[in-house]
């Protein structure tokens, strides 16, 4: 169930980057909802802790992009940044945890 | 007292010599050959030790470049000790190369390391017996966290043991490794993270869009998260010219001149080191095997290697890191044939090219213009490399890919890894943009104040016939001439000579910034080169390019012409 309700998260997020016109981004939304689904499918937790970094990294990558293009904006007078939706995957940090504390034991 | 560090690919060697060097280790090549060489200095109890990582190799049987140098140290250089340095969870396949170093009868001590995965992996080792067996001493390590060092450095000062000379052929080496490693090694079969990591990244059809994400998200990272450092670095080199401009005399004209080159390089270095963060990142956490892997069946269509993808992605960045990062081709040919091809994609400083161009011509299709034109590049070079690899490097390649675990790569490494080749781009492109920054305001300043009178000028007025089918003006040209020291300088010349972009139509548009995406490399990139193959093979990449980017251009201007 959890590899279902996160699929569903990062394919309505790629959905809303298409929307934007943000292609290159909703690609990697969809490749990391794919890899979730593939999880569901199979019913193997390994491509839920795939996803899981996956997911993470792009949405903390996110929140540094929407950061540094703010400043950067902010350093040329104007207030702007760039916005993607994939940063819901840091969502997935609680997943991540679980799975860390899992596999560290 | 002199150390050589000896081990396979991806055991942690440059991690070990990391931690007994405190990092005070130097990058450089071997004599006479392109292997990378790290040699580091350490005083342990007030003795003074040199270590020399060798590079990694699965034997010495000389086959490869690696395996050549790594057997010519160890004959003509007798080392004092060799620390043969062992993947703990991979004891039998590192042992075939532990009895082959036995022939060499240099004093030796074995280092386990990894030995925190080998035991979540619920490998366990005897070492004593192992200690026992080779006649060395054997020392337990994790060396990217430090541990198990110091037990090391006693051992070091000791001044390990000759080991016991085992096995004479190869079959009987092998044969007795395996054995070895029956007799030291409890194995209690656990399922790993590493194991599970691969059903995702391995997986037959998500993989590859697994590499796909990763490599976007590593230009994200290069180019997005580091612009506000590029664009202050750009502020700060900005005023500095303006301050120095500001005052009258030859000096400062030419000081202005360097500060303004100096600065064309320096304000792409977060670009840079961001890049080669997140590539330590992939490599260190034992991505990069498995992408390798990923893309070998594409690439063997080429000729080429899994790897050379690598340097060719790492070449959208900056053709220098990319030039360099394939020292990792263990196959000469595969290299050198991937080297040639690299100044075919499309680096960073190539875009503002492109951006102004299409700006001002597709308006609408931008986006698909520029993505052609790293399409161009990235067809080009692979044509390129299946050509070469017929007629020049021919010859059939094997290679062994280890797939080494993953680990969460360490903070101290990655930035340690990142400094060392950062300063290895500094140094070599720095020289070279300095000189050439001064001999470019000389060009452009003299026989006469104006550009249009001075030496560029008129090498741009005399070179300008060569481009006439292409109906190109010779400020045009002159803005080529100035992007072989840097690319970015092209668009920088357009401006300064005030050249009226829109008077050219579409197709000749696009013939120049087709010509701009393939001809002749950055002297950056031309430096490595020769520093990589030779004097000869930067010369053939130069004109090389220079007639592919020309025919290229050529060939748009006959079908526009046809088509319009």
């Amino acid at each position: 169930m959890v590899g279902l309700i996160y699929g569903i998260l990062l394919l309505l997020c790629g959905i809303l980057d298409v929307l934007n016109g943000n292609y290159a981004n909703s690609f990697v939304s969809f490749t990391i909802s794919a890899v979730f689904f593939k999880g569901f499918v199979v019913k193997r937790e390994s491509y839920y802790v795939g996803g899981a970094i996956l997911a993470f990294t792009f949405g903390l990558l996110s929140l540094m992009v929407f950061v540094s293009t703010y400043l950067d904006s902010f350093l040329n007078g104007e207030t702007s940044a760039k916005f993607s939706y994939g940063i819901f995957g840091l969502l997935a940090l609680p997943l991540l945890l679980t799975v860390k504390k899992k596999y560290s034991k | 007292m002199r150390v050589a560090l000896v081990g396979n690919p991806n055991v942690g060697k440059t991690a070990l010599i990391n931690s007994l060097t405190g990092g005070n280790f130097t990058v450089g090549n071997f004599p006479g050959v392109t292997v990378e060489k790290k040699e580091g200095r350490a005083l342990i109890d007030g003795k003074e030790v040199v270590f020399i990582d060798l590079p990694g190799v699965y034997s010495l049987q000389a086959k490869s470049l690696d395996e050549k140098v790594t057997r010519d140290f160890l004959v003509k250089e007798k080392p004092d000790l060799i620390v043969n340095v062992v993947n703990a969870s991979n004891l039998e396949r590192n042992l075939y190369l532990t009895l082959e170093l036995t022939d060499f009868q240099i004093p030796m001590i074995l280092v386990l390391n990894m030995v925190d995965m080998a035991e979540r992996r619920g490998i366990k080792i005897d070492s004593k017996r192992l200690s026992e067996i080779l006649g060395v001493p054997v020392v337990e390590c994790v060396a990217n966290r430090g541990l198990g060092i110091e037990d090391l450095k006693r051992e070091i000062l000791k001044g390990g043991k000759i080991p016991k000379r085992i096995g004479r052929s190869f079959e009987e080496k092998v044969r007795i490794a395996e054995k070895i490693a029956r007799d030291v090694v409890v194995v209690r079969r656990r399922i790993t993270l590493s194991e599970t990591l691969d059903d995702v990244f391995m997986d037959k059809i998500l993989g590859l869009p697994v590499f796909f994400t990763l490599m976007w998200m590593m230009f994200t990272f290069t180019f997005d998260v580091a612009k506000p450092l590029v664009d202050l670095i750009d502020l700060i080199f900005s005023n500095l010219v303006k301050l120095i401009s500001s005052n009258n005399g030859l000096i400062f004209e030419v000081l202005a001149s360097v500060v303004k080159g100096v600065g064309s390089v320096l304000v792409f270095l977060p670009n840079i080191t961001f890049l080669f963060v997140a590539l330590s990142i992939l490599e260190l956490s034992g991505y990069m095997p498995r992408a390798v892997y990923l893309l070998d069946s594409i690439m063997s269509k080429f000729k080429l290697q899994g790897r050379s993808i690598i340097s060719m992605i790492m070449g959208f960045g900056c053709n220098v890191p990319a030039v360099l990062a394939t020292r990792s081709i263990e196959d000469d040919r595969i290299r050198k044939a991937t080297v040639l091809a690299i100044p075919f994609m499309s680096c960073s400083a190539r875009l503002p090219i492109y951006v102004l161009f299409t700006e001002v011509f597709f308006p609408k299709s931008g986006n698909l213009v520029i993505m052609s034109l790293y399409l161009l590049g990235v067809s080009v070079g692979l044509v390129s490399a299946l050509l070469f690899r017929t007629l020049i490097f021919k010859g059939e390649a094997e290679y062994i890919i280890e797939l080494p675990h993953y680990m969460l790569p360490n903070l101290r490494e990655v930035l340690m890894l990142t400094w060392n080749r950062v300063k290895h781009f500094l140094e070599k492109a720095g020289t070279i943009i300095v000189g050439m920054a001064v001999l470019l305001w000389f060009v452009t300043s003299y026989p006469s104040g104006n550009v249009e009178n001075s030496y560029a000028g008129l090498i741009g007025k005399s070179i300008q016939p060569i481009f006439n089918p292409m109906g190109w003006d010779y400020k045009l040209v002159v803005a080529l001439l100035t992007g072989f020291v840097a690319k970015e300088v092209v668009v920088e010349t357009i401006n300064l000579l005030h050249v009226n972009v829109a008077g050219m139509n579409p197709v000749q548009a696009l013939s120049y910034i087709a010509f701009a995406s393939l001809y002749i490399p950055c002297l950056a990139t031309i430096a490595v080169i020769r520093g990589e193959m030779g004097f000869k093979w930067a010369i053939f990449s130069v004109f090389y390019t220079f007639s592919v980017a020309y025919l290229v251009s050529l060939a748009i201007i006959g079908v526009g012409g046809w088509l319009v």
